[in-house]
């Protein structure tokens, strides 16, 4: 079920073809004051995908080893294994220590205190797919990447993303590298093997009136997920809604725990732990390796928001 | 109107998007509201225009070019042969795959890589040559193509600028193992935001590009791969739908302003010298994408013509063996004086369908004040 506003695209194209102005400005520098300002992190840097966002950020900060738990969407791994830097895969939280923690949990909703701690690396960056409308006073990591693509709960036109941190130095570093390298006064110049890894106008655009909307959506995710709740308590086997952990977060879909799945209209979440991908197999690790995981990819699914769920839905 | 208040932009899209405004609507709406993916319908008419029988639309033609690379089984320990006189993503796109670029000089007409200097380049360690299209016409690549084979090296074609350029009946990007193609907004084919793809005829390695392209992760679900979030997006690909209706005619207008052009420029040789066209055989189809001109005192007459309400871009301030982050790389070990020389002339001039006749003049009377008076 796609949550495409169509109303909200075509103006987003008209202004956009109107300003002559396509990547890179005005309107991506404005989302990324307002994506500062509604997190609290003093810098927000706006990209193309969370995956690049997260291999950039990595490539700053240049560790010499990366943990990330082994139950995370790909592009954690492909972040992790661009980056350069020796991978480590755990469960609940790292076996070993490591220069860098990649992050990600349900949205970013079991990103506690404990955890912080229990991470225990020099630096946390932390995918999300998730957005917290009321993030004051929570514990939160280093660098926040933040999906805006058509499957997150902010959910964009285009592929998009924001990375979030207050350390000045590294937002600066990846606005360098998010644009090839080019040094920001001088076209064409280039400081540093970079990426093209920018956020379009439209993308812009079409978010800026995106987060005007998010506060009365957030109304509707929560009852829409009673709603499901209610059905699969009805439907019996034991599945279960996981609520999210704080009620301001804004999430990509309902999380489900479904031991017994079948006829309840769920979707997988991912197909198996990192460990046992293929594209991961030369980290050497066996079946078995991370319990939690493999029974986390076992039973955890989502439900995709219906369009009553959606904006102007 | 006085000419003082004429502004004629590097580029402006305007009057043409208005005018396409219902298309555009009618695909995003028919694709939003349930209807088929326009990727699909792209790459299948992209493909019947360029004949190669495989598209893979992605979120850049640099992501493309790194993509392609990849797919290609270009890697460390491998150079790829490129030219020193092009966009930076020609080279970076070679080391993000762990590979070294090694940069030759380009010829004086053409402005692509010299295809004598290439083999001269070539060592056990080269795994490709990636010749660029620029700006109007098409690499050598009858030689180079001869040249690699000769040594067993891959042809991968940056054709990113080369759409609607053809040797013969034979589009450019479809020579070696592969090639790109970009959608960037002032491309001749143009999307509103970034948007490439990567073109071959091999089966195989555009089953790779797609799976890399997609984050190594096929449809059921499984990681075979690391690769990269580089998806085209369907709003860029339902508005190039649109635009592809009206390729030739833009083609069309571009050739017209550059004999335009020509016709003025022409009047003020030796200071300005207009592109140089490379006859061909079989012909070679020329698509302005860029008009360059190579020009005395360059820096002074963008300046001038700034002044003067007239965007340029300069088409490349530095050849990329002189940009600070590829100095001193292994790969930087050749003369490469005529990518000096043009880095320090040439200078790209307005040059899209929107341009008026009278735009042109605008910009030609700028110029001529400019070494009339100086």
């Amino acid at each position: 079920v796609t949550r495409y506003d169509t109303a909200l695209a075509l103006a987003a194209i008209d202004d956009v073809a109107e300003s002559d102005e396509f990547i890179l400005k005005g309107a991506v520098a404005r989302l990324e004051t307002e994506l500062a300002a509604r997190s609290g992190y003093a810098f927000a840097v706006a990209g193309a995908s969370g995956q690049s966002l997260l291999t950039l950020v990595l490539r700053l900060v240049a560790p010499a080893v990366v943990s990330a738990p082994a139950f995370a969407p790909p592009e954690v791994a492909n972040a992790a294994v661009l980056s350069g830097a020796q991978v480590r895969l755990h469960d609940a939280v790292p076996l070993e220590s490591a220069d860098v923690a990649i992050w990600w949990g349900r949205g970013e909703a079991s990103l506690s205190a404990e955890t912080l701690r229990a991470l225990g690396a020099e630096r946390v960056v932390a995918l999300a797919d998730g957005f917290d409308l009321e993030p004051a006073g929570r514990p939160r990591p280093d660098v926040l990447v933040v999906s805006l693509g058509p499957e997150s709960a902010v959910a964009g036109i285009a592929e998009a993303a924001v990375a979030l941190t207050d350390e000045a130095e590294l937002a600066s570093g990846i606005r360098l590298l998010r644009n090839h390298g080019q040094a920001p006064a001088t076209r064409f110049l280039y400081h540093a093997i970079g990426f093209n890894c920018r956020a379009d106008e439209i993308a812009a655009r079409y978010l800026l009136r995106r987060l005007e909307l998010l506060e009365a959506e957030l109304g509707g995710q929560a009852a829409e997920r009673e709603r499901q709740a209610a059905r699969l308590a009805a439907a019996g086997g034991g599945a279960r809604v996981e609520p999210p952990a704080r009620a301001s977060l804004l999430t990509a879909a309902i999380d489900v725990r479904a031991p017994a799945p079948d006829g309840l209209g769920l979707v997988r979440t991912r197909a198996r732990a990192l460990h046992l991908e293929p594209a991961l197999g030369s980290l050497g690790y066996a079946p078995g390796a991370f319990p939690a995981s493999e029974a986390l990819a076992r039973e955890a699914f989502v439900l995709p928001f219906t369009p009553e769920g959606a904006p102007g839905g | 109107m006085s000419t003082a208040a004429v502004q004629v932009p590097f580029f402006s899209g305007r009057r043409s998007a208005a005018r396409e405004r219902d298309a555009v609507e009618t695909r995003v709406r028919g694709w939003l509201e349930g209807g088929d993916d326009p990727l699909a319908e792209l790459a299948s008419r992209l493909s019947a225009l360029t004949g190669s029988r495989h598209i893979v639309p992605v979120g850049s033609a640099s992501d493309a070019l790194i993509v392609l690379l990849r797919a290609a089984g270009v890697g460390p320990g491998d150079e790829v042969v490129v030219p020193a006189y092009t966009f930076f993503a020609s080279a970076s796109s070679v080391i993000h795959v762990g590979a070294e670029p090694v940069f030759v000089d380009v010829e004086p007409e053409t402005y692509a890589i010299d295809p004598d200097a290439a083999t001269r380049a070539f060592t056990r360690a080269t795994k490709a040559i990636m010749p660029v299209h620029l700006f109007t016409q098409m690499a050598d690549l009858p030689r180079i193509c001869a040249a690699a084979q000769e040594h067993g090296v891959l042809v991968l074609e940056d054709s990113a600028e080369a759409i609607g350029m053809r040797l013969g009946e034979r589009h450019a990007g479809t020579f070696g193992l592969g090639g790109v193609l970009s959608f960037f907004p002032t491309k001749t084919l143009a999307a509103i935001g970034d948007a490439g793809a990567v073109m071959t005829d091999d089966d195989a390695l555009a089953e790779r590009a797609r799976l890399l392209a997609s984050r190594g992760v096929t449809h059921d679900g499984d990681h075979l791969e690391i690769g990269y979030d580089t998806r085209c997006d369907p709003l860029q690909a339902a508005v190039l739908l649109c635009r592809l209706d009206r390729l030739d005619a833009d083609i069309a207008r571009r050739a017209e302003i550059a004999a335009r052009y020509d016709a003025r420029l022409r009047e003020l040789e030796p200071h300005v010298a207009v592109p140089t066209l490379r006859a061909t055989e079989p012909p070679c189809t020329y698509v302005y994408y860029v008009y360059s001109i190579e020009c005395d005192r360059r820096d002074d007459l963008v300046a001038h013509l700034d002044r003067r309400g007239v965007g340029t871009e300069t088409y490349y301030p530095w050849p990329l063996t002189e940009q600070p982050c590829l100095r001193g790389r292994p790969g930087v070990r050749f003369e490469v004086p005529v990518s000096k020389r043009l880095s320090e002339r040439a200078v790209g001039l307005p040059m899209y369908p929107d341009l008026s006749d009278e735009d042109v003049e605008h910009v030609c009377d700028a110029i001529a004040d400019f070494y009339e008076t100086s």
